[in-house]
C-alpha cells in the first residue's frame, strides 16, 4: 500500500458526545434564564453577564499560556463558570469586584488544583462565597422589581429570604409572582420558570442526571416542612432551584454513581434547611453545595459500584 | 448448641452485643410509633425481631433462645405483665419458626419465617394475656394483630433479605451456617432481575439483505499457525508439497488447540514468518493455489456412535469459536462439570454494527443450525437449547420460532438490541438469569454457549466431513465500493477481498479485523483471513475518529454504561497512581474490554486501554 | 563569612514560615493587622534568642532523653517574662494578640531551632541563628500582615490608605489568610528557584500524600 493506515486500540467508532458539546448545551439551558434576567433586571444584567464571561475566558486563557500548558477555553466550561457566577450576583454589583469574582473561580478553584475534572468544589459557588464574605454589602445591595403600568420598576429592599429570615410577613411576593421571578434576588436564582425549562432540557440532552435536583428540592421541602416552615415558599425563594440544577449537578464535584448523586442530593437539602432556620445567614445554598462538595470524595469511596459477578475476597 | 470453634468469651460477647442492639431497637421503635398514635395497640414494627431471626439463622438455636429470655427479663424491669408478654411472644415465634425450618428442612424462604415468626408473636401475646387478664374476649383483637403481623413480617423478611448476604459475613455468626444459606444472587427471577448496562451503538447494517456470495479462489493464500485461542499449531506441510483441500497441514499436540486445514489446493511455496495485528510473530504456510479445489482423499463424513467419537470429530474439523473468539469447540464442549450442564446458549445476537454475517446464516442455513444445535445436544445429553436473536432482526426471529415448533426443548429468546449483546456472560445472564461469577467458567453455572455459525459449520461437517476451510465475512465500510456478504478461502489476503468488492472507492484511512467496537486495526491490506474472522471493515477519512483525547471531567457516563457495573473513572486514576491494591479492589480483572465506555466517553478518553494496562500492571505485580 | 552566613540563613534562604513551614498556626492569627504581626515577631525573637542562649549553654547537662520537657520549661520561663513585660509597656499589643503570647511556648519554630540548631552548636552560633530565625519570622509576619491589612482592611499600621475604598473582606478570614499564606510560599519557591532547604531532606516518609503520590514507589520527588 502506498499510503499509512492508522491503527489504534478498540473501540474504533465513538459517540458524538464530547466535552464542549456538553457545556454548549450547558449554556443553552441557561438562556432562558439569561433572558428571564433581562426582562426583570434590565440590561446591567446583561453586562453583568458579558464581564463574568469575558474575564472568565480571559483568565483561563491567560493562565495556560504562563504556565505553558495546553489551552482549553474551546471546551466552554469556562464560559459555563462565567455565567453561573454573574447568575450569583444581584445586578447592582461593581464590575471589578466580578472581575475579581472570575480570577477566584477560575484561577484558584479550578486551575491551580488542576484544570477541568479536578478541581475540588465548584467554582462558581467558592467565588460566590469568597465575595459574599468579602463585600457583604455590595453582595446584599438588591433591587426589587415591582410591577408598574409602564413595566417593571426596579427598588432597592429586601429579598423575600431576608424578610423571611426576620420573621416579617409583609412584602413577600405571592407563590406565582415567586416562581415567575417578579421578586428581589440575584440575577439567575428569581425566574424558577426558566431554570426548571433549563433543567428539562438538561435532562432530556441526558446532560445531567435527574436524581441530584430532585433529590436536593425534595429534601428541602421535606424538611422545611417537618420544621414547620412553609415548604413550596422555601423552595420557590433563594437559589434552591438554580442550585440544585446547575450548580449541585457539576461533574467533578458531584458523585459518580447514582446512589452517590442521592446521598449528595440529600446532604445539600438538609445542610440548606439546617443554615436557613437554624443559622444567621438568611440564604444556606451556596454553603450547603460546597461543604457536600468537600464530602464527595468520601461518597464517591463509600458508594462504590458492585461489579457483576465480582466475588468478594 | 455448642458451636465448635468458638469460644466462651466470643459467646458471651456476641450475645451481650445482640442483646443491646435489641434493646436499642426496641427503644428506637417505641420512639416511633409515637409519631403514629393513630395506629391500634400491640401494633410493632418488629424491629428487634431482627436481630432474634439473625440469631436463630446464624448464630444457633440457643442463643436465639437465650436472647428471648435476655429480653424478656429486660422488659421485666417494666413490670411483670410487660416481662411475661415478651416471653410468651419472643418463645412462640422462635418455636414456631424453628419448626417451620426443620419442616422445609432449612429450605424455607425468609419473608416466610419471618411472617410466620411475626404472626406466632402476636399470637403468643394473644393468649398469654387471656391468661393474666382471665378474659377470653382478648381472642377478638387477634385478627388486627394477625394482620399487622402479615404486614410487619412481611416487612421484617424484605430487611432481611437485602440484610442477609452482608450479615452472614459478620464474624459473630458461625461458619457453617453462613455456608449453608443459599445466596440468591444466582438464579434471579425474570421479575425482580436488574438490568445489564451497555450502549446503543449505531447498527449500520447495511448489508443485511446482501446475500451471500461466493468468492472465486485467489491466486494464494497465507494461512498462520495461530488462528486461535490456545497453543499454536506446527506445520506438518514442507515447502514444495503439494497440498490438498481440507488437508491437515497443522496440528499440536497440547489439548487446547485445534487443527489447521488447506483451504485451497496447490503448492506450498513457503513457510513464512508474519506479525498477527496483535503483535505477535507465528509462521504461516503459504500455498499458490492451481484453482482446481481438489478435495483432499481422507475427506468423508465422520461415524459418530459415542460421545468421544463426537467430541474428536469436532477437533478434528478444526471448529473454534466462529463468534470471534476462536476458542477450541472441542474443548469448550467437554468441561469437567459436563453433566451439571442443561442448558446450550445459542449467540445469535450479533451486537455489533455492520456485521450481518450471523445474521446471513440465520436466514441461509437454518436449517444447518438447527440440525447442528441437535447435535451438540443429543451427544452432550444437554437438556435444553435457547437460541438468543437481538429484536433488530425480525425476519430471523421470525424463521427460527417456525423451526423449533416442533423441538420441545429448543426455545428462541428475543434480546434488547443493546451491544454487548452477545458477549457471553451478558447472554448467558440475559437468557438464563444465572450470574458466572469471577472465576468461574459458564459450564459453572450450568450453560455452555456456541455461536450461531459455529453450529451451522459443526452440522455441514457431520454431513460432509470437509473440514473448516472457508468463513463467511462481511466487508463493509465508507471506503469499500460494493459493501457485501461473502464466503472466502481461509488465509485469502484482505486486498483481494475488497478488490472482489468492487475495490476502494475512497483512500481507506483504516483497515479493521472485525467489528468496530472489539475489531483490530489491521496495519497492511495484504493480512490474511483467519478462523475467527467475521468482517472486514475500511474506514474512509470521515470516519476515523480523532485520537486526541482531553481532560477526564468525571461525568460519570463510562460508569453507567459499563455492563459489568466497573468504574473505568477510579481505574484510570488508580492506573495512574500505580495504585495495585486500588486497581484489585475494583476488579478490573473482570473488565471484558467491550469498549462501552471508551464509546461514551465525551472526553474521547481511551478507557479499554487504560484497563489493559491495569491487567498487565496487576499480572506483573502478582508474579 | 560563616557567622554571617547563619544570621541570614533565617531571613531568606531557611525562613522559618515560608520554607521551613513552621510555627504557621501564629502567623495565620495574628497577621490580620501589620502592627500585631510585628509585635508577636518581635516578641518571638527576644524568646528564641534567650531560649537558643540558654539551651546551647546547657546543651550538656540536659540528659537526651528528657530534652524536650526541658526544652520547653526553659522556653515557658523566658515566654513568661517577655508576656509581663508586654503587658506592661504594651497592654494593646497585648490585648490584640490574646492567647497567642503565651503559646509562644509551644511554637514550632522555638523548639525546632532548639532541637535542630541549639542543641549542637555553640552559644555564639546559637545566639545568631536566635537572631536570624526570628528576624525571618517576624519579616514574613510583616509582609504577610501588610498584605491582608492593605487589601484587607483598607489599613496600613492602623493609617488609612486613601486609594482602597473597597476591602476585600474575607483576607482577614482565614481563607484569605490561607491563600496569602500559599502565595507567599510560591513566591519564595520561585525566587530561591526551589533551592531552598524542602522537600529532598523530607523523604517520602514524611510527606503526608506518599499514600497517594505515584512517585512514591519511584522514590520521591524529583526537585
Amino acid at each position: 500500500m502506498n499510503n499509512l493506515l492508522t491503527v489504534t486500540p478498540s473501540p474504533h467508532i465513538k459517540s458524538g458526545n464530547s466535552t464542549t458539546r456538553i457545556m454548549l448545551d450547558v449554556v443553552l439551558a441557561m438562556v432562558p434564564a439569561l433572558i428571564a434576567s433581562v426582562i426583570i433586571f434590565g440590561l446591567r444584567s446583561l453586562l453583568l453577564v458579558a464581564v463574568c464571561v469575558v474575564s472568565c475566558v480571559v483568565f483561563e486563557y491567560l493562565f495556560r499560556v504562563v504556565t505553558k500548558r495546553a489551552n482549553t477555553i474551546s471546551d466552554l466550561s469556562a464560559v459555563v463558570t462565567g455565567m453561573l457566577l454573574a447568575f450569583n450576583l444581584p445586578v447592582t454589583f461593581p464590575i471589578w469586584m466580578a472581575v475579581l469574582g472570575c480570577f477566584v473561580a477560575i484561577v484558584i478553584v479550578k486551575q491551580l488544583f488542576g484544570g477541568i475534572g479536578q478541581n475540588f468544589a465548584n467554582p462558581a459557588i467558592t467565588a460566590r462565597i469568597v465575595l459574599l464574605v468579602s463585600f457583604a454589602g455590595q453582595m446584599s445591595n438588591w433591587l426589587i422589581p415591582q410591577k408598574t403600568a409602564g413595566g417593571i420598576e426596579l427598588v432597592s429592599g429586601a429579598t423575600p429570604l431576608t424578610l423571611l429570615a426576620e420573621g416579617t410577613a409583609e412584602g413577600i411576593p405571592s407563590y406565582m409572582d415567586l416562581f415567575l421571578g417578579l421578586r428581589g434576588g440575584c440575577l439567575g436564582e428569581t425566574c424558577v420558570l426558566a431554570l426548571l425549562i433549563g433543567g428539562v432540557y438538561l435532562v432530556i440532552r441526558k446532560v445531567i442526571n435527574p436524581i441530584i435536583p430532585v433529590a436536593f428540592m425534595g429534601t428541602v421541602f421535606l424538611f422545611s416542612w417537618a420544621l414547620g416552615a412553609d415548604p413550596l415558599m422555601q423552595l420557590l425563594t433563594g437559589g434552591v432551584v438554580l442550585g440544585a440544577v446547575f450548580m449541585a449537578t457539576d461533574y467533578s464535584t458531584s458523585p459518580v454513581t447514582n446512589w452517590g448523586k442521592l446521598i449528595f442530593g440529600i446532604g445539600c437539602g438538609l445542610l440548606t434547611v439546617v443554615i436557613r432556620q437554624f443559622g444567621s445567614y438568611p440564604e444556606g445554598v451556596s454553603f450547603a453545595i460546597l461543604l457536600m462538595n468537600i464530602l464527595t470524595p468520601h461518597i464517591d469511596t463509600l458508594t462504590k459500584t458492585k461489579p457483576f459477578g465480582g466475588v468478594a475476597k | 448448641m455448642r458451636q465448635n470453634g468458638t469460644s466462651a468469651a466470643k459467646r458471651v460477647t456476641t450475645m451481650g452485643l445482640l442483646f443491646a442492639l435489641a434493646i436499642v431497637l426496641s427503644f428506637f421503635e417505641s420512639a416511633i410509633m409515637t409519631l403514629f398514635p393513630m395506629l391500634p395497640p400491640g401494633v410493632k414494627l418488629g424491629l428487634s425481631n431482627v436481630v432474634t431471626m439473625y440469631c436463630l439463622f446464624l448464630v444457633g438455636k440457643g442463643s436465639a433462645f437465650t436472647l428471648v429470655v435476655l429480653k424478656s427479663l429486660f422488659a421485666m424491669l417494666r413490670g411483670f405483665i410487660s416481662g411475661a408478654m415478651s416471653f410468651a411472644g419472643g418463645a412462640v415465634s422462635l418455636l414456631v419458626m424453628l419448626f417451620l425450618m426443620v419442616l422445609t428442612r432449612h429450605k424455607a424462604r425468609y419473608l416466610a419465617l419471618s411472617i410466620a415468626g411475626a404472626v406466632a408473636h402476636n399470637a403468643g401475646q394473644i393468649v398469654m394475656a387471656r391468661v393474666i387478664l382471665k378474659n377470653r374476649y382478648v381472642y377478638y383483637y387477634f385478627p388486627i394483630l394477625l394482620l399487622s403481623g402479615l404486614v410487619v413480617g412481611s416487612v421484617t423478611g424484605m430487611v432481611l433479605n437485602v440484610l442477609m448476604p452482608y450479615l452472614s459475613r459478620l464474624p459473630t455468626g458461625s461458619r457453617e451456617a453462613a455456608k449453608s444459606i443459599k445466596m440468591e444472587g444466582n438464579n434471579v427471577s425474570k421479575l425482580f432481575r436488574k438490568r445489564l448496562s451497555g450502549v446503543a451503538v449505531p447498527h449500520r447494517k447495511n448489508t443485511k439483505d446482501c446475500a451471500t456470495v461466493m468468492m472465486p479462489i485467489p491466486d494464494r493464500v497465507v494461512i498462520p499457525m495461530v488462528q486461535h485461542m490456545g497453543a499454536p499449531c506446527e506445520p506438518l506441510v514442507k515447502v514444495g508439497d503439494i497440498v490438498k483441500v481440507g488437508q491437515k497441514i497443522g496440528d499440536s499436540e497440547q489439548y487446547v488447540s485445534a487443527p489447521i486445514h488447506a483451504s485451497v489446493s496447490g503448492k506450498v511455496t513457503g513457510l513464512v514468518e508474519i506479525i498477527t495485528p496483535a503483535g505477535a510473530k507465528t509462521t504461516a504456510v503459504e500455498i499458490e493455489a492451481d484453482k482446481t479445489q481438489e478435495p483432499d482423499a481422507s475427506i468423508c463424513p465422520p461415524q459418530i456412535n459415542s460421545r468421544e467419537d463426537f467430541l474428536k470429530a469436532v477437533r478434528a474439523s478444526g471448529l473454534v469459536g466462529l463468534g470471534g473468539a476462536g476458542f477450541p469447540t472441542h474443548v469448550k464442549l467437554n468441561p469437567k462439570n459436563l453433566s451439571e450442564v442443561d442448558t446450550l446458549v445459542i449467540n445469535g445476537a450479533e451486537c455489533e454494527p455492520y456485521i450481518t454475517s450471523d445474521y446471513r446464516t440465520m436466514m441461509e442455513d437454518t436449517e444447518d443450525v438447527l440440525s447442528g444445535v441437535r447435535l451438540v445436544l443429543k451427544w452432550l445429553g444437554i437438556k435444553q437449547a435457547c437460541i438468543g436473536i437481538e429484536d433488530n432482526k425480525p425476519d430471523a426471529i421470525a424463521k427460527f420460532a417456525k423451526a423449533v415448533e416442533k423441538d420441545s426443548n429448543i426455545q428462541v429468546v428475543t434480546l434488547k438490541s443493546k451491544y454487548p449483546q452477545g458477549a457471553e456472560k451478558v447472554i448467558i445472564y440475559e437468557t438464563t438469569g444465572r450470574v458466572v461469577k469471577e472465576g468461574m467458567l459458564p459450564s459453572d453455572v450450568g450453560a455452555i454457549v456456541m455461536n450461531i455459525t459455529s453450529c451451522a459449520f459443526l452440522a455441514k461437517y457431520m454431513k460432509t466431513g470437509m473440514p473448516l476451510i472457508s468463513k463467511r465475512i462481511t466487508v463493509d465500510g465508507g471506503a469499500v465500493a460494493e459493501p457485501k456478504n461473502l464466503v472466502a478461502p481461509i488465509g485469502t489476503p484482505f486486498n483481494h477481498i475488497i478488490d472482489f468488492c468492487g475495490g476502494y472507492k475512497t483512500e481507506p484511512k483504516k483497515l479493521l479485523m472485525g467489528g468496530p467496537m472489539m475489531g483490530i486495526a489491521v496495519y497492511d491490506d495484504s493480512y490474511p483471513l483467519l478462523k475467527n474472522n467475521n468482517a472486514i471493515l475500511a474506514f474512509d477519512q470521515k470516519q476515523v475518529e480523532n485520537i486526541f483525547d482531553t481532560p477526564c471531567i468525571r461525568c460519570g457516563k463510562c460508569v453507567a454504561a459499563c455492563p459489568f457495573d466497573l468504574m473505568p473513572v477510579a481505574i484510570e486514576r488508580s492506573y495512574k497512581n500505580n495504585d495495585v491494591d486500588g486497581l484489585k479492589a475494583l476488579k478490573v480483572n473482570l473488565c471484558m474490554e467491550c469498549g462501552c465506555c471508551s464509546y461514551v466517553c465525551p472526553a474521547k478518553r481511551n478507557l479499554v486501554l487504560t484497563n489493559r494496562m491495569a491487567k498487565a500492571l496487576l499480572r506483573k505485580n502478582s508474579k | 563569612m560563616k557567622k554571617l552566613k547563619i544570621l541570614l540563613n533565617g531571613i531568606i534562604k531557611e525562613n522559618p514560615v515560608l520554607v521551613l513551614v513552621l510555627g504557621t498556626c501564629p502567623t495565620l492569627a495574628v497577621t490580620t493587622m501589620a502592627v500585631n504581626g510585628v509585635g508577636m515577631g518581635m516578641a518571638a525573637t527576644v524568646v528564641l534568642l534567650c531560649s537558643n542562649v540558654a539551651i546551647s549553654l546547657l546543651k550538656n547537662i540536659i540528659p537526651d532523653k528528657v530534652r524536650i520537657p526541658c526544652y520547653i520549661v526553659i522556653v515557658a520561663g523566658f515566654v513568661t517574662i517577655v508576656g509581663q513585660l508586654v503587658k506592661a509597656f504594651a497592654p494593646d499589643i497585648d490585648a490584640a494578640l490574646g492567647i497567642f503570647l503565651p503559646l509562644i511556648v509551644v511554637n514550632c519554630i522555638i523548639l525546632g531551632r532548639a532541637e535542630m540548631f541549639a542543641s549542637k552548636n555553640s552559644v555564639l552560633d546559637s545566639a545568631l541563628d536566635g537572631i536570624g530565625m526570628g528576624l525571618g519570622f517576624t519579616l514574613a509576619l510583616l509582609i504577610m500582615g501588610s498584605i491582608r491589612e492593605i487589601l484587607g482592611s483598607g489599613s496600613w499600621f492602623g493609617m488609612q490608605i486613601p486609594f482602597i475604598t473597597e476591602p476585600v473582606g474575607i483576607l482577614v478570614l482565614a481563607p484569605g489568610g490561607f491563600f496569602v499564606f500559599g502565595c507567599l510560599v510560591a513566591l519564595v519557591n520561585k525566587l530561591t528557584k526551589g533551592k531552598a532547604v524542602g522537600k529532598r531532606e523530607m523523604g517520602c516518609a514524611a510527606c503526608p500524600s506518599a499514600s497517594f503520590c505515584g512517585k512514591a514507589s519511584e522514590g520521591g520527588c524529583e526537585k
